[in-house]
């Protein structure tokens, strides 16, 4: 992972997460909940598909193919793809997050071929 | 003068939406191929106020061949929670290339799988797709 995370500047008190080399090890943004209200996801690295999932847990609590993850999205390969959510997504209590290249919550999820990108906009 | 033409944006732009209304006896929501075709989805609507309601796993699947709820492993899985409406929008569109079926079913959460319950408790009132 490549992290940053700063502050917009607005009464919301907004946080944006940029993530430029997301691969299959576990990231915690943030450790509160969280309300996401826009994700961009980046696999134009890999010509396969790539599985961003999230859970609304801490890292710590997330056991790869026994925690069932909150949010998943399939990112085609050699694409970005952005999604809104004007309602907010709230990740309760904390936001952990992995790419893989394996659908399915194996044990075992494989890391994309080359990392990607994810950029989180997010009040805590 | 120049003269105006009006046009039907609508009908150009050629939106089209899905929706369902999903009641509390609905157990088991499977539906298969609901664009009839390959297509791209723009927005999705989910309305979990149900009375007496949970938290639900709506889930999506790029295939025409009609997935099993709880056993399938989906594409997008989206978590819901009780009592709240959501909107997801893809301004550039997600495109199904085979098309698109879905499921919905109680979240179970840590049950070991990305593909959450195979039944639906109670919960989901409504959910829409709009695609093109």
């Amino acid at each position: 992972m490549t992290t940053t995370n700063y502050t917009i500047q607005s009464p919301m008190n907004t946080l944006v997460w940029k993530d430029t080399a997301v691969t299959n090890t576990k990231v915690q943004p943030a450790a509160a909940t969280s309300d996401v209200t826009h994700m961009e996801f980046d696999n134009t690295t890999n010509t396969a598909a790539t599985y961003y999932k999230f859970w609304a847990l801490a890292t710590g609590s997330v056991s790869l193919g026994v925690t069932e993850p909150y949010f998943i999205i399939k990112i085609a390969g050699s694409t970005k793809q952005y999604m809104t959510i004007p309602t907010t997504l709230t990740f309760t209590t904390n936001l952990t997050y992995i790419a893989t290249s394996t659908q399915a919550n194996d044990a075992t999820q494989v890391a994309p071929t080359n990392t990607v990108g994810l950029t989180l906009i997010y009040s805590p | 003068m120049p003269t105006l033409t009006a046009t039907n944006q609508l009908a150009n732009a050629d939106f089209r939406f899905w929706k369902v209304d999903v009641t509390s006896t609905d157990t088991s929501v499977v539906y298969t191929n609901i664009f009839g075709t390959s297509g791209t989805l723009y927005a999705i609507y989910v309305q979990n106020v149900e009375s007496s309601n949970e938290a639900v796993f709506l889930k999506m699947y790029d295939t025409v061949t009609a997935p099993t709820n709880g056993t399938t492993h989906p594409d997008f899985g989206f978590g819901i929670k009780s009592g709240v409406k959501e909107v997801f929008l893809f301004p550039e569109g997600v495109t199904f290339s085979a098309g698109l079926s879905w499921a919905v079913s109680d979240f179970a959460n840590g049950k070991g799988t990305t593909r959450g319950d195979s039944t639906l408790d109670a919960g989901v009132s409504k959910i829409v797709f709009v695609y093109k």
